[in-house]
Parts: structure tokens; sequence; C-alpha cells
């Protein structure tokens, strides 16, 4: 038996060894790291002093992009060699195609998002945010085979352990029906990515127009932070390339500005996990401030300058 | 060779609407029936997409819901949107997602075999975005994951997918799933002579043991599901006076390095 663990981010291995010691230590067996396409195959030095019985690499031309019918014939592949019951994930979007391909395959057991992960009675318990955020889940594995998609920042990195053996494979990805023509990768203007961000800034419908999104850069500038907006300004007005929101960005930061944004649970849900909210809005009846810990009411068209001149006063 | 006749089979969750959560103040539980329902938003852009390629390339545009009775009325508005049959599976009780996509890879080989099947995306209420690739698996198709944009040609299918580091583009041949976003297309509305007609259509229904599948027990059990409580402090500036712009601001400013996120 052993549990398998893959992420696309080589820097969240850390975090879901963790989790797989959670579940070796209730089932035993060994954890295995997957490591798949080139860039990740390049620096897996990383990961191997952190105690992973083996780490597996697939690097092939075909894996250097996410396409989920060949990342699936690798997992499938590993999961039948070492015999896995288990397989941990970082979650995210491309996982959850990938985790849902797999779990299929296997026949195991699902939970993705997962924001807590315990064992409780012998039995595999996560939770993950149901209902637009609004609510959470506790849900349980039933049987001996689960893919689990656990969300960054919920277990404390493994920083140390053995030195890992590192094994290069080849797989046959002949007879897959899908084929990635082209991958044009998100481009970062801040150069500060929202769901790594320490500050974050974010607009709503109350700004007017494209232009005025250099408040909230500026603001962003001042304090180190990234900017994004909701998803109206992003989707339908084309403003940015991605939004902060439930189907968007999932952000995290120590300090969430949210200037002119009404609080859509669409919204609400994916600024969840911020430290601190602040809101400013001029209709004080704005369901953004249920989420917020200050509140400020009042044009954001007065309240960002004076706040930005503020700041760069002190 | 070009794509005619596309049969389509387009899966809708009968979804709680979120945003009019009915919560039990008590124990912060979700009073589902109390909740309102309605046609996922992603699945609704599922359907729209999947009429509107019937229109362009001729078809069959079949649509297949497991839920309650009360469900039907999303039939309908399917019947009204333009689609050519709806299923209904009644099913009460809990169920994962595993057992949904039985019911669908089960009602693919009762009914099909279909060119796609597109969902929506993740649905309104669990928004777990799985459903589509647990179906591809079992199935053993290709799944073409979080379209926004969908095409058919000469054949083959060709979506761009939004994932997480940029856009992809996917191309594949048929039978495939597609799930779709929200960024898709914009529904329609129905008119009201479509409304009316739509209600002189017949749902079918079909039960699970019609497709098939006997006792299947969840792989995933939900042990309880309670309502966030709302933690934060609310403290609420007054700056609609431009008047008091100055003072509210140094407070704000204080309160956040208070906090340390200054």
């Amino acid at each position: 038996m052993s549990v398998l663990i893959y992420s696309d981010k080589l820097d969240l291995y850390k975090e879901l060894i963790s989790s797989g010691e959670l579940i070796k230590e209730q089932y035993g067996g060994d954890i295995i790291g997957i490591v798949i396409g080139a860039d990740n195959a390049g620096e897996v030095d990383k990961i191997k002093n952190l105690g992973l019985s083996k780490i597996i690499v697939y690097n092939l031309p075909e894996l250097n992009n996410y396409n989920p019918m060949t990342y699936l014939r690798a997992i499938q592949e590993a999961i039948n060699e070492f015999k896995a019951r288990y397989v941990l994930m970082n979650a995210n979007y491309k996982n959850k195609i990938l985790g849902g391909l797999v779990a299929s395959k296997i026949n195991a057991g699902l939970v993705v998002d997962i924001s807590k992960l315990t064992i409780e009675d012998g039995k595999i318990v996560a939770e993950k945010p149901v209902y637009s955020g609004k609510a959470l889940a506790k849900e349980e594995i039933s049987g001996d085979k689960a893919v689990l998609l656990i969300k960054p920042g919920i277990f404390k990195p493994k920083e140390e352990g053995s030195q890992s053996e590192v094994i290069e494979k080849t797989i046959d990805l002949s007879g897959l029906n899908l084929e990635l023509t082209e991958f044009i990768p998100k481009s970062v203007e801040e150069g500060i990515k929202l769901d790594e961000a320490d500050v974050v800034i974010g607009g709503g419908r109350g700004i007017r127009q494209k232009e005025d999104l250099e408040l909230l850069k500026e603001l962003a500038n001042i304090l180190g932070g990234a900017w994004g907006v909701t998803r109206p300004l992003a989707a339908d007005y084309g403003w940015a390339s991605e939004w902060i929101g439930i189907s968007g960005v999932s952000i995290r930061p120590k300090l969430y500005i949210a200037a002119g944004v009404s609080g859509q649970p669409q919204h609400t849900s994916g600024i969840r996990e911020s430290k601190i909210i602040v809101a400013i809005n001029k209709d004080s009846e704005a369901p953004i401030f249920k989420f917020a810990d200050y509140g400020v009411i009042g044009d954001l068209y007065q309240v960002l300058p004076k706040l930005i001149e503020k700041l760069k006063k002190s | 060779m070009v794509i005619n006749m596309v049969k389509i089979l387009v899966g809708v969750k009968y979804s709680l609407q979120v945003e009019n959560l009915s919560i039990d103040p008590k124990n912060r539980s979700i009073l589902l029936d109390e909740t309102p329902k309605k046609m996922g938003d992603m699945d609704k852009r599922a359907l729209e997409e999947a009429i509107r390629i019937k229109e362009k390339h001729g078809g069959e545009v079949v649509v297949l819901c497991v839920g309650p009775k009360e469900a039907n009325k999303i039939l309908l508005e399917a019947y009204a949107m333009g689609a050519d049959e709806a299923y209904l599976v009644p099913f009460e009780g809990f169920y994962d997602t595993s057992f949904i996509a039985n019911v669908f890879s089960k009602f693919y080989e009762t009914k099909g075999p279909f060119d796609l099947i597109i969902l929506g995306g993740a649905s309104t209420d669990s928004f777990s975005g799985t459903l589509g690739a647990r179906i591809a698996g079992l199935l053993n198709i290709p799944v073409v994951p979080f379209v926004s944009k969908l095409d058919l040609e000469n054949g083959a299918i060709i979506g761009e997918s939004a994932l997480d580091d940029g856009k992809y583009k996917y191309k594949c041949n048929t039978p495939a799933v597609v799930t779709v976003t929200l960024e898709i297309n914009e529904p329609r509305i129905p008119k009201l002579k479509d409304i009316l007609r739509a209600k002189r259509k017949k749902i079918n229904e079909i039960s699970v043991s019609d497709l098939g599948l006997g006792e299947i027990s969840n792989l995933v059990i939900t042990r309880d599901v309670k309502a966030y409580e709302e933690k934060r402090k609310q403290i609420i500036l007054d700056a609609s006076e431009p008047s008091k712009l100055d003072e509210v601001i140094d407070k704000l400013v204080n309160y956040l390095k208070e906090e340390g996120v200054l």
C-alpha cells in the first residue's frame, strides 16, 4: 500500500507530505511523490530531502503542459505499480479534473477544496466549503480508497527528512484522444500573484471605468501587494484577465481591501481566508459590510485617494 | 468529415439558490426544503451551448436531471429553451458524485451513444467541479474541462479551457465530455409561447433500477453541513459626509496598524 502525492507546484509538496503522514499514521504504507513535466523534473532536488520513500518522475514532452488525459496515464501507472489507495493533490481546477478522472478509474471517494483533514474513528474526515462558501460540509470517506484535494496553507510544511530515491519513468501515451494545441500562460502584470499576496486591493462595480483601476494599482504598490477585480469587471467588461471569487482566484492575504464591491457570495467565498477585510462602499446596506472587519461608508473615489495620501506620508 | 446531426446529452442540476440559503438560527444547519432551487447557472450555459450547436449543425439535445420530482420544473424550462427530450431520474436523499456519474454513464449506454456530453463546469451549490471528469473516466472518453469557447470543426471538438495558470486549447474527436464556465455564452430567455408549448411536453422518467444500477454505496458520505458564522468585527466608519473623511482615514489606518497588517 502507498500514498501518492502530486502537485503541479513543487513548493506545495512540503504541505502535502504532512497530509500524507496523517494518512500513513492511520493506514500505514509508503509516501511516494509523483513529479510530472520538464519544469518540475528539472527542480526535483527541491523535494529530495523531505522523507518521501520514492520520487517518481514522468518527464516526457507530452507532459510539459497540463493535459488531463496524459496526466491521468502517469498517475494511473503509479497507482498500479505502488498499489496506491490514497492520492493527495493540491486543490486547484486542473487537479479537480485529474482527481475526478483518477477517482473514477479506481472507484475512490473524492473530496476537493479541503480546508481541514482529520481521522475520526479510523475514517478520513474532510471539511470543505459548499453553497458558495456560505457553509462548511463535513465529508467522510466510506471506502478504502480516496483522492483528496487539499487547499494550500492547511498543513504545516514538512521541512526535512531522509533522502529520497528519484526514479525516472517513461510511459506509453499512445491512443489518447485529447490533444493540447496551445497553451497561453497567465500574464502577471504587477509581478505579485493574487493567491500569494499578503495585501490585496480589490475593485468592484463601484469602479466606473477601466482607467480608474490605477487607484487600486497605486494603493497595491504602496502596500507591496496585488490588485484584482470582481467577476463582472473581468468577465463582462474585460478589464482584467482573472477575478477574485470562487469561480476565479481564491485569496488569503493578511489584508484585503474591497473598494466598490457589493459582496456577492461568488466573491465573498473567495476572500473568506483573508485575515483582515476592509470594505469601502457608499451604500451602507451593501452585503460586503457583513464580511468586513472594518467598513468605510463612503465614495471610493474620495476614500482611496485620501488613504493613498495618508499612507504615502507615513 | 463535417459533423452533422450531433447528439448531445446535457446534465442539469436542481440546485439550491445559494443567495437565498435558509439557515436554522438554532444550530446553523441548512434548511434544504425551505431554500428555493433553480437550474444551475453553469448547467444553463451547458444547455444553451448544446442548443446553439444543434441550431448550427442539426441534431438532438437530450437533458438529464437526477433529483426530486419538483425538478420537473427545470426540465420544463429546458424544453422551453429548446431541448428535444428531457429525462428525470427521480432520486431523493444523499448521493455523492460517483453515484451521479454512474447514472450518467448508464444513461449514455442505455439511451446513447451521444457525440457530446455537456455539463456545467461546477454546480451552483456544491461547486466541486468533478462530475464531468468522473463520467469521462467511466466511459473512457476524453474530457475538455471548464471551457469558455467551444467549436466543432471538421469532426473535431475544439475547446478553450481557462485553468489555474493560463488558457489551454484542446482538441479531440467525439465522443467527449465538455464542461463549461459562465463565460461561454449568455443563455436565452424563453419566449412566452415557448414556455406554454413546453408545458405540454412529456418529462420522461427513468429509475435508477431501469438503468441497471442496483444498490450503489456512496464513496463519500456527508456527515453534516453547517452555515459559517460570520465572525468579522464589522466595525463601521461613516465617511458619507466628506468632512468626516480625514478623521475616518486616520482611524482606519490606526486600526490596521493595531491589527499588524500595515
